[in-house]
């Protein structure tokens, strides 16, 4: 940094044309900086509120230290039987769906990689863009009226099926990559010392897709933690329903948000992700490679 | 410990490029032998069909005298050491050399212990069991790969290029190292290679290959000293051959125009008027500032120092002619000087077929002769 900034007193021998050029390239420095500064703040001004807002006894929709310091916000969202308890729903429905996507996407990443049937790119490719396409708003009824039938509704197992059936194509396919990075003389040295497809599977194709996989987990988690559309459909009863959507009770009598509840409970509902993406970072770090070819 | 028996081996990709066409092939037990070839001659075809990878169109596969054609490549007992060395990156090196016994659930002790022993003989050992592939130089990871099938204990080894992932002073000392070691062990030993000089320095026997078929199968010394055929001779010596069109006339042979004396076992075996193509190797002609009988007289065009000796390019005629000379007798570039071959080291090929003079019209490759009833 030092070393590009401008000394203040240019030496006789340079040319005003060396002068005028270091000026712009000062003024160019400055302008990018002031950029990097307001996209910076765009994005840390939510973070800010999010850190100052629980700790306030009188919050507003600004950012500022608190006015006057307290954690009574914290013991009047205790005081909300929905509150905790919607928090452990997500972590179940996480939990749940990142153990069922993990342990479905890997084999069938692993058979798409090395089984050749005709139209196998293709199958990959409409699943993917179904999954990400078609979800959501559009798939709303169908999807009701399917867990309805399946006898469903109301019930976590319900939710968890629908949200591992949306997340599956898009981890197969990024999981895929992976296997495929694989040099095939691995698998083809353990077959000819005699190993099963299973072990091969157990002790190569896994251990090796490690990175692949902690990728997909983290991916899952925090998916489904924010989601809000699948649980709100499928869920009726208030002591089921996950944090993401137990959120939007936060309201006065007034029928106002109460930021009070809000900004603590917001707190409470992002430190899980942040924990689990420190540890994973630390744990396996993310090596992207593979995942994504350049 | 066995011996291999191939018959009509035949393999057909998918596409119809034919990999492999009806070979046969006898492997005899303990012996060393090399397949070579250009790339796509279907050696590597060959190998991965005998280790179970690739399913054969046709034909059989016999390993100890037992039929392993439609078996999986875990009953075959046969270990593999592939180019990359497919070390699992991934494990240690101890559990690299011992997978082949965790396959076969063998307890975490006795691995070690495998893993411990194996890598002794191979220079593997202390504080490098316990690192990973990745930490190792590739003449390392060379000796772990070998390790591993060691540790398998097969009937038969196969090696696909096992040594072209090495620079080229390491290979040599690997290469003398692999020898010693399949002595020592004794196991049938299949090696796949590009190089015809790694080939000559392993084998104890080899088989040239083109596509899919073996074009000669003989010992080393007698495939480069008498290639069966122009595709073998052009192929083998780290010099190539010089193959040059002749015509054969009354007491001679014609060549650019000039006439050389026709070797005796040459004579018998061709006609006046026949046009052949005759073959030797630089290592066998000699060059003479001064006229020689039945010899050919050409320019020197290009000079190549390969260290000991130097490679002559002369031009006689309209044809390029080559020829190593010893670092005292070197002829300077514009020199005009005569080229005399070695009677004894001339050989003949049919022009029409490139296979040696006095060979029967169909010969594909010099196979052993078939055992009754094997397939």
């Amino acid at each position: 940094m030092d070393r590009d900034r401008p000394t203040p007193t240019p030496g006789p021998s340079r040319g005003p044309s060396e002068s005028a050029l270091q000026v712009r390239r000062l003024l160019s420095r400055i302008g990018f900086y002031l950029f990097i500064v307001i996209v910076g703040a765009y994005f840390a001004l939510p973070m800010l509120w999010l850190v100052f807002a629980p700790f306030d006894a009188h919050p507003t929709l600004a950012a500022a230290a608190p006015s006057a310091f307290t954690l009574g916000n914290f013991s009047d969202l205790l005081k909300n039987p929905n509150a905790l308890r919607s928090l452990a729903n997500s972590v179940v429905l996480a939990g749940a769906t990142m153990v069922l996507v993990v342990a479905a996407a890997a084999p069938a990443a692993y058979a798409l990689s090395r089984v050749r049937i005709p139209g196998r790119d293709l199958l990959l490719y409409v699943l993917l863009l179904f999954s990400s396409v078609v979800t959501g708003t559009a798939a709303m009824v169908p999807l009701f009226l399917l867990v309805f039938d399946l006898g469903l509704i109301n019930t976590h197992v319900g939710v968890i099926l629908v949200l591992a059936g949306g997340l599956m194509p898009a981890g197969i396919f990024i999981l895929k990559d992976f296997v495929d990075s694989m040099p095939k003389s691995y698998e083809e040295s353990a077959r000819v010392f005699g190993a099963s497809s299973f072990q091969i599977l157990r002790d190569i194709v896994l251990p090796y897709a490690r990175p692949g996989l902690a990728v997909i987990a983290v991916w899952v988690v925090v998916n489904v933690w924010s989601n809000f559309l699948i649980p709100f459909i499928l869920i009726r009863d208030p002591g089921l329903m996950p944090a993401a959507v137990v959120v939007y009770n936060f309201y006065t009598e007034g029928g106002q948000a109460d930021l009070r509840l809000l900004s603590s409970f917001g707190l409470l509902y992002s430190i899980p992700v942040v924990v689990m993406y420190l540890f994973v970072n630390r744990r396996y770090g993310f090596r992207f490679y593979g995942g994504i070819k350049g | 410990m066995a011996e291999l028996e191939i018959r009509g081996l035949t393999k057909v990709f998918p596409g119809g490029v034919r990999a492999l066409d009806g070979l046969d092939l006898n492997i005899q037990d303990g012996e060393f032998f090399a397949l070579l070839g250009p790339s796509g001659c279907g050696k590597t075809t060959l190998l991965r069909s005998i280790a179970g990878l690739e399913t054969p169109n046709s034909g059989q596969i016999h390993i100890g005298g037992r039929d392993v054609t439609r078996l999986s490549p875990a009953a075959r007992d046969v270990a593999m050491v592939f180019q990359d060395y497919a070390l699992y990156p991934h494990m240690t090196v101890a559990d690299n050399i011992a997978y082949p016994l965790k396959v076969r659930r063998v307890g975490r002790k006795e691995r070690r212990e495998t893993a411990e022993s194996v890598g002794r003989s191979l220079q593997i050992q202390g504080a490098m069991l316990d690192r990973r592939p990745g930490q190792l130089s590739g003449g390392q990871q060379q000796r772990v790969a070998l390790a591993r099938a060691i540790a398998y204990q097969p009937r038969v080894f196969l090696f696909d290029e096992p040594l072209s992932n090495l620079d080229a002073r390491l290979r040599l000392e690997a290469r003398t190292f692999l020898k010693q070691l399949q002595r020592e062990l004794g196991v049938t030993t299949v090696y796949v290679t590009h190089d015809q000089a790694e080939a000559l320095a392993l084998a104890d026997r080899m088989a040239v290959m083109d596509q899919g078929r073996i074009r000669q199968l003989d010992t080393p010394s007698n495939c480069f000293l008498r290639p069966a055929n122009t595709f073998v001779a052009a192929f083998i010596g780290s010099t190539p051959m010089n193959l040059l069109p002749a015509k054969v006339q009354d007491g001679g042979l014609e060549v650019a125009g000039q006439k050389v004396m026709i070797p005796e076992a040459i004579r018998a075996q061709v006609r006046v008027g026949d046009p052949v193509i005759l073959g030797v190797r630089p290592e066998y002609v000699s060059v003479s500032p001064t006229e020689l009988p039945d010899s050919l007289a050409g320019t020197v065009r290009v000079l190549e120092n390969l260290g000991v000796d130097s490679l002559v390019t002369v031009e006689v005629g309209d044809l390029r002619v080559q020829a190593t000379v010893p670092e005292e007798r070197v002829p300077a570039v514009g020199d005009r000087v005569w080229l005399a071959p070695d009677q004894r080291r001339l050989l003949a090929y049919r022009q029409a077929d490139g296979e040696q003079v006095g060979a029967p019209t169909v010969a594909l490759s010099d196979t052993p002769a078939l055992v009754p009833g094997a397939g």
